[in-house]
């Protein structure tokens, strides 16, 4: 990067760290550390979605519509139906509540234990997501941009915990609003550049031609195939139960749209999400396909693994390398030859030619990706690293050779921006579930509102400090986003069924839903790790949501209807 | 503390049900419904 690069990347960071430090410097009060009160609809708005936006979705999001399409948008078709029933159900009962943390929520209707349940799942949960938060995007700026791993991590780290420490849940709104703008913006001007670069070889209809004639326009998937991760309906269904514990029942977000002055302005910051969420991560997938038709006209590299990678083993098998390079580059000259074909036929109007065009542009693609799984496959050969995911590299790649100067510092401060965003919030609900759920409620119970303060700023510090060391000691995992979404569908089913079963069926008392949220986690759990059913993750959900709520019901048949009423009466 | 998690919920979700919140709902469903039939429309047409 050049020095205006860094000139543009630091100021930006540290603008908004210097800008989040100073709003919040008279805070003194628990209620807006831990809640943030008092935040407008589109702050609220900005901040949910900054919080699921982490720096994965713009770094590795680009890299699979580039790699596989756009399948992975279907994946969102649940979650507008979700924020519609948090709106109308959740919101005004956590707002009734007057809650700190969603999981007291789970005492006033079941118990205490099953509080406790709720509340360490999240920390699990939340705690493993906060270190992959933070070293997904080190990990990838680090190899491409030559920095030093450790001090990237420690640096982002450090600079969500000095405004996190400082402002508490407050200064995270507001930092968010900011960062959104920068995202925003920064992704805006991203998309702009590859429309403007394509554009010289052929109109966007034709270059969306060539994405569709590739395969990469598959948006829509409406077969029944439960082994396949992205279709329409497990992504209404699985999409609908995954968002509705996310939004729901997850700390981290629930935090967020609490911050409001009114459930008016959480309700509209939750529909905000629930208009604007869907295109959004359209435009980021249709991104990466546009980058993906960029790389038929421009010549690409054989890999986009990182340069320090590739000479490593291009040095260690220097011929083998060289010739499965060259093979690459051959197809790719075919590929030009084949793509220019296509756009002649769609020009004259000639059905036939473009039939036929068609297919040989389909034929060079599929030589194109054979070349490329060959070199890979060599690479991984070579490095004895079976799970070499370049897909990530992608997007970087292209910011870093296709970007002007400038606006490649103000692309990485994008993606350090989104990484900082969704790290706040985790550190902030986090240090909130420790002090309200544990502190407050086993060690210290009757201190006044600074000693709860000052708890919750140290136990800030300490998820921060260990969100760091885990992405210091983390290794590779195949692709970081489904890694994140992975862990989420895995925890967020037993939750949801634990609320589910809160909101909506009063015969369950505390013992039965508390035994049947331990049982079905383990379960799950054990399943996944064991392998032994081959399903998408995101029926995880589904499944250990409507398993809580079944097995509570069988269970509390045994336990009778009294200990029902007695729970709920405690 | 007593609490009658159902009522409250009911009650607290029918108090909150303006026509204009209803009228934003059906906006957003319409939304979503619109978006998946263009992208139904753009995988049928580029493939």
């Amino acid at each position: 990067m050049s020095t205006f690069d860094i000139l543009v990347l630091g100021s930006t960071l540290c603008a908004i760290v210097f800008f989040g430090v100073w709003k919040t410097r008279n805070d003194h009060n628990l209620s807006d550390f831990l809640k943030g009160s008092s935040n407008h609809w589109g702050t609220i708005g900005l901040s949910v979605m900054a919080t699921q936006a982490s720096a994965i979705t713009f770094l590795s999001t680009p890299g699979l519509a580039y790699d596989s399409g756009m399948a992975f948008v279907q994946n969102y078709f649940g979650m507008p139906l979700a924020l519609i029933l948090i709106a109308v159900v959740f919101v005004p009962m956590y707002y009734k509540l007057e809650l700190c943390s969603v999981y007291e929520f789970l005492e006033h209707r079941f118990d205490s234990k099953t509080r406790t349940l709720g509340s360490i799942i999240f920390l699990i949960q939340r705690g493993f997501s906060a270190g992959i938060t933070i070293y997904a995007p080190s990990i990838i700026l680090t190899s491409v941009l030559g920095w030093d791993m450790n001090t990237t991590v420690i640096g982002v780290g450090l600079a969500v915990i000095i405004y996190t420490v400082t402002g508490g849940s407050h200064a995270v709104s507001l930092t968010h609003k900011y960062q959104m703008t920068v995202i925003l913006s920064g992704m805006a001007v991203a998309f702009g550049i590859v429309v403007y670069k394509i554009s010289g070889h052929a109109s966007f209809t034709e270059n969306l031609s060539i994405a569709g004639a590739l395969g990469h326009l598959n948006v829509v998937d409406l077969s029944f195939d439960l082994d396949k991760r992205y279709t329409l309906w497990s992504g209404l269904l699985g999409g609908f139960f995954l968002s509705l514990a996310y939004f729901g029942t997850d700390q981290s977000q629930a935090q967020r749209y609490m911050s409001g002055n009114s459930t008016r302005d959480s309700r509209l910051g939750l529909m905000f999400n629930a208009l604007l969420k869907v295109p959004m991560q359209f435009m980021i997938l249709l991104l990466g396909v546009l980058v993906f038709v960029f790389y038929q006209w421009e010549k690409p590299p054989a890999t986009f693994l990182p340069d320090a990678t590739v000479e490593k083993i291009a040095d260690l098998e220097a011929d083998a390398y060289k010739e499965l390079e060259e093979a690459f580059m051959v197809t790719f000259e075919t590929q030009q030859v084949a793509l220019a074909g296509y756009v002649d036929a769609m020009r004259t109007g000639d059905k036939v030619q473009e039939e036929i065009s068609k297919v040989a542009v389909q034929e060079a693609g599929q030589s194109i990706r054979d070349a490329r799984s060959n070199l890979k496959d060599h690479i991984a050969d070579v490095s004895g690293e079976v799970s070499m995911k370049e897909t990530d590299y992608v997007f970087i790649h292209f910011v870093l050779n296709e970007l002007p100067v400038g606006l490649i510092g103000l692309l990485v401060a994008v993606i350090l921006s989104a990484a900082m965003s969704s790290t706040a919030s985790e550190l902030s609900a986090l240090a909130t579930i420790s002090t309200v759920d544990f502190y407050q409620r086993f060690i210290q119970k009757e201190r006044g509102e600074k000693h709860y303060v000052l708890a919750s700023r140290i136990f800030t510090a300490i998820w921060g400090g260990l969100a760091i060391l885990f992405a210091l000691f983390a290794s590779m995992v195949e692709s970081l986003i489904e890694a994140v979404n992975i862990v989420g569908s895995l925890f967020y089913g037993t939750v949801l069924g634990l609320f589910l079963a809160a909101f909506f069926i009063k015969r369950i008392g505390g013992h039965a839903a508390f035994f049947a949220g331990l049982v079905v986690q383990v379960s799950v759990v054990g399943l996944y790790l064991s392998n032994l059913v081959q399903i998408g993750y995101l029926w995880y959900n589904l499944i250990a949501c409507v398993s809580v709520i079944l097995l509570s019901l069988i269970l509390q048949l045994f336990l009778g209807k009294n200990a029902a009423l007695n729970n709920s009466e405690s | 503390m007593e609490t009658d998690s159902k009522h409250e919920v009911k009650h607290s979700a029918e108090a909150e049900q303006s026509a204009g919140w209803t009228r934003l709902y059906i906006t957003v469903v319409v939304a979503l419904v619109v978006q998946i039939a263009f992208y139904v429309w753009l995988t049928k047409t580029f493939a």
